[in-house]
Order: structure tokens, then C-alpha cells, then sequence
């Protein structure tokens, strides 16, 4: 007790000694080296998939398959739940506004916009995270606690090619997939919001829609969750692999893996809205 | 097969230094010492994990590099290893685990490679277990998996760190005993680290004792003042002594002919 009391005074005292200017360049320095290494892991990614053999593709395309159905194929009833209540919510609040909105071309837009440009890659993100990525993490690093990198090693199985290869590849697909149901889903909970409101038309809301959404959309939007995919994955198999020995690491790192996952998508999704639509 | 020379070497417990050591090809040697005194440390060495200051280390003829450099994946296919913890893939059923080299370096698919390691883990004992999952089974059902899983490409050479380590009943340590005496039958070249008195009565092996930081042979453990190392082996020559007279069932199966004929 009085030694972890003397440790926090320690502690206390070095962060009030040290300036702000020091503060500010260590945080720096720590976010540079943090950030090189998310490029190492995704480096390491690009050219393990190159380098893998064709045995050993075989084997990885299994786990690959494993992947895609536990964050894509078993995350569909979340997705689809989510994607409605989502899509339903926008579109009651825009009949609230204007309750003749689907003749109105322009709050159309701005539905098909925020819901499947930015919300649809963003809520999948999220529930990727929660469902696969939390979980990647803990995998990982229980394996680093309970050694099974050695196991592995001993057998000339590179930890990186067995576990991460294909859970990047793995997240990848899944997100861009839940984005695809996540539109699919959401078109049909505003086809049935019509069907059931007096005040809409089918009809003329397919019209609109029809010249609001394109294919091309779409793409972009699953494109968008894919390469969010990629990002959870690498963010989370670097934390989960900086279990050292200590299961007490395991939820310190994977809660520091979820929050950064989250912050990583959101500043993604900013800039790729930026980039694409504004500049 | 293994020699060090002069080596001397960091471990938790300090250095050891000059420690002489040799193994030729087929031959059996059982690192005896309490937990902590560097046996994982002194398999590392022999192995070119763990790095060493001075003398020379040779595996299978070739030096090893001082810095300890090489990873566990140097020996795959040629080296079997038994880590000291359960290393079994929570994910895969004890088959899958055993044969997963099989799998992914050579692309045998489930039937093919179930066909494969099917005889090794019946010569193992754990043939009931194929199945099922490594939280399904026992620790001594774990620890043979993992010897199996050693196995599984015919190396020449395997090495046990504490294989007996864990919760394993009266059963399961005789399993495991007779699952070393399976290697050793083979002419499979083992050397096994441990801290429990019991596993140096396997078959002709050679006793080396880790003590004060030094490598010490059973022949000159009489030389070394240590009282924890003494009463290690007169507990030891007890335990042979009761197994002569044939008074200790519990060692009865595997010593099937009741005569000590361990080199040691």
C-alpha cells in the first residue's frame, strides 16, 4: 500500500517538475514512434501476404472464411436491427420537418448523404470493433500470456502470418459487407416507413431515391468500412501482441485498442469526406 | 548432437560459468534442479535462444551464435519442443493442434492429416481425446498432446522443458513417463529439464544437476556441498531403492522388468 502511495507521489511529482514544453515533446515523440509502429504491423501485413506459400495460403484462406462469418456473416442481426432503427429515426425526423419531404430532391440528398455515406461505415465500425476487435485483442494477447507464440514458432508458424494475416484480411471484407447490409437494410426500413405513411407516396420515394443513390455510393461507402476494417484489425493485433506476461495487460491493452479503433475510424471517416466530397 | 563448452551464461539466478555439457546422437539427458535455478535458461543455450559470453556451443555440429539470436521457428520440422506451459491452441481440438505443422506447411487437409497423426497420438495415449478441446481435457492429457505435437515430424531431437510440471495425478505422471520412454525408445535423441526427483528414473538417462550455478553430473554430485542438491538424490536413491524391492506400485508399469537400469 504505502509503496504504490509513495509510487503515485512519485509520479505526481514528475509530471508537475516537468514543463509543458517537455510534456508536449514527449507526447510527440510517443505519438511518432506509436504511429510508426501501426505502419510496421501494416507493412509487415503487406508483405507476409506476398510472401506466403501455397500450403500455407490453403490453410490461411480457412481462417480467413472463419473470420468473415464471425464478424460479418454472425454480426447481420445487430447490423440489420441497428441499420433500421437508424434509418427509421432519420426519416421520421425529416417527416417531422417536412412532412412532404419525399418530393423534396434535396432533403433526399442530404438522408441518402448522412445515412449511407457516413453513418452506415461508421456504426459498422463500431459494432466491428465491440464484437471482433475487442476480441482479437484479448485473443492475441492471452496467446502472448499463455505462450502459444513459442508453440507456434517451435512449429515454423510465424505468429504474424497464423493470427493476423487473416484477421486484417478477415475485418476487411466483414465491414465492407455489414456496410452492404447496413444500406440494404436501412432502403428497407424507409420502404416500409412509406408503405405504413399516409403522407408518402412509394412511388415518388423510389424516384427520389433512385436519383439520390447511386452504385457508386454504395462502393464507396463499403470501400470506406473495408479500409476501416483494415485499421481496427491493425490497431487491435498491435495492442493484443504488446502483451508481454501479465494477464492484467490484457483488458489495459484491449480497452486502449477499442477507444483508439474508435478515434482511428472517426478521424478516417473525416478525412475521406473531406478529401473526396470537399476538395 | 549437443556440446558446450566452457559456456558461461545469465540466467534470474546469476551466472553460471564453465559449464561442460555433451549429448551425442540417441542419447537421453535429465536436467535436475529446484524451480528457478536456470534449467529453462540452460535448454536455451543448448538450443542458440539464449545468449552466452563465453566458450563455444555446437548443435548438430553447427557453433551457435553468443548472442542467442535464433527463435524457436530455426528448429522447425528438426527439433521437437515441449514448453513448460500448456501451449495447446485454445481454438483447434487436440488432432488439429498435433498436426497443425502438417496442415500448414504442407496443406494436408482434415481427413489426410487426421489419418497422419492418428498412430502418434495412440502412441501417446491420448487417442480418446483426438476430438476435443484443449479446456476439455486433463493437464496430463495436455502435456502429451504437446509431446505428441513434438513428434509429429520425426525430429531427431527433442527437448522437454519441466514436462511434469501442472496438476497431473498418479495416471497421468505414469503416462507422461511412459510417453518419454516412447521417445527414448524410438532413438530419439531427449533431453528434459525438471525439478521432480521422479523423472530422473527414466531410462538410461544421464543425471546432470543444476547447482550454485553449475552443471554438475550425478558422479560428482558428492563433491558439491549443497544440502538441498544431497537430499535430491538420497531421496532419489530412495525412491530407486523402493522401486528394486518392487514395494512402490506407482512406478510398477513402468518399470515393468523392476530393475533400475538407468546409467545415471
Amino acid at each position: 500500500m504505502n509503496t504504490s502511495v509513495e509510487s503515485q507521489t512519485h509520479v505526481e511529482a514528475d509530471w508537475k517538475a516537468s514543463s509543458l514544453a517537455e510534456r508536449a515533446v514527449k507526447f510527440t515523440l510517443e505519438s511518432a514512434a506509436y504511429f510508426r509502429d501501426l505502419g510496421f504491423v501494416f507493412l509487415e501485413f503487406c508483405v507476409g501476404v506476398v510472401r506466403l506459400k501455397e500450403n500455407q495460403w490453403r490453410y490461411t484462406k480457412g481462417l480467413i472464411t472463419h473470420q468473415i462469418i464471425f464478424s460479418g456473416i454472425d454480426a447481420i442481426y445487430v447490423v440489420s436491427v441497428i441499420s433500421m432503427l437508424v434509418g427509421g429515426v432519420v426519416m421520421v425526423q425529416l417527416l417531422s420537418f417536412s412532412p412532404g419531404f419525399q418530393t423534396d430532391a434535396f432533403l433526399m440528398k442530404v438522408m441518402v448523404g448522412l445515412v449511407i455515406k457516413e453513418i452506415a461505415p461508421i456504426f459498422c465500425s463500431l459494432i466491428l470493433v465491440g464484437r471482433s476487435g475487442s476480441a482479437i485483442a484479448v485473443e492475441l494477447g492471452e496467446m502472448k500470456v499463455k505462450r502459444h507464440h513459442e508453440a507456434l514458432e517451435a512449429m515454423g508458424i510465424s505468429m504474424f502470418h497464423y493470427f493476423n494475416i487473416p484477421r486484417i484480411i478477415g475485418l476487411a471484407v466483414a465491414n465492407a459487407m455489414l456496410v452492404g447490409y447496413f444500406v440494404v437494410m436501412t432502403l428497407f426500413s424507409w420502404l416500409l416507413i412509406s408503405s405504413f405513411h399516409q403522407n408518402i407516396h412509394l412511388a415518388g420515394l423510389l424516384d427520389l431515391l433512385a436519383g439520390s443513390l447511386s452504385l457508386g455510393d454504395v462502393a464507396l461507402s463499403a470501400a470506406k468500412g473495408g479500409l476501416m476494417g483494415v485499421i481496427i484489425a491493425v490497431v487491435c493485433v498491435y495492442h493484443g501482441g504488446k502483451v508481454e506476461s501479465s494477464a492484467t495487460e490484457i483488458p489495459q491493452r484491449t480497452s486502449r485498442a477499442i477507444v483508439d479503433s474508435f478515434l482511428y475510424c472517426f478521424i478516417f471517416d473525416a478525412a475521406v469526406s473531406v478529401g473526396f466530397y470537399v476538395v | 548432437m549437443i556440446s558446450l563448452k566452457n559456456v558461461s551464461f545469465d540466467s534470474s539466478r546469476g551466472e553460471f560459468r564453465d559449464v561442460n555439457f555433451s549429448l551425442a546422437e540417441g542419447e537421453t539427458a535429465v536436467i535436475l534442479g529446484p524451480r528457478r535455478s536456470g534449467k529453462t535458461e540452460f535448454l536455451q543455450v543448448c538450443l542458440g535462444l539464449h545468449p552466452y559470453k563465453f566458450g563455444e556451443a555446437f548443435l548438430e555440429g553447427r557453433r551457435l551464435s553468443p548472442s542467442g539470436a535464433r527463435s524457436y521457428g530455426h528448429f522447425a520440422g528438426e527439433i521437437g519442443i515441449v514448453t513448460q506451459h500448456i501451449t495447446l491452441l485454445d481454438n483447434l481440438t487436440v488432432a488439429a493442434n498435433v498436426g497443425l505443422s502438417l496442415s500448414y506447411h504442407k496443406g494436408l487437409g482434415g481427413a489426410e492429416m487426421l489419418k497422419r497423426v492418428a498412430p502418434l497420438l495412440e502412441r501417446f495415449g491420448v487417442g480418446h481425446v483426438a476430438e476435443k478441446f484443449p479446456h476439455e481435457i486433463t493437464d496430463s492429457e495436455a502435456r502429451l498432446a504437446m509431446m505428441a505435437r513434438a513428434g509429429v515430424e520425426s525430429p531427431k531431437l527433442v527437448v522437454l522443458d519441466e514436462p511434469t510440471a501442472g496438476d497431473l495425478d498418479p495416471a497421468g505422471f505414469m503416462m507422461v513417463m511412459d510417453a518419454l520412454s516412447s521417445f527414448n525408445n524410438e532413438g530419439t535423441t531427449l533431453v528434459v529439464a525438471t525439478s521432480s526427483p521422479s523423472v530422473a528414473l527414466i531410462k538410461y538417462a544421464r543425471l546432470y544437476y543444476l547447482v550454485d550455478q553449475m552443471l554438475v553430473p550425478r558422479s560428482a554430485v558428492s563433491e558439491v556441498s549443497d544440502p538441498v542438491a544431497s537430499e535430491f538424490f538420497a531421496r532419489l536413491k530412495e525412491y530407486r531403492e523402493r522401486q528394486s524391492a518392487e514395494t512402490s506400485p506407482f512406478y510398477e508399469d513402468f518399470y515393468s522388468d523392476g530393475k533400475n537400469r538407468g546409467r545415471g
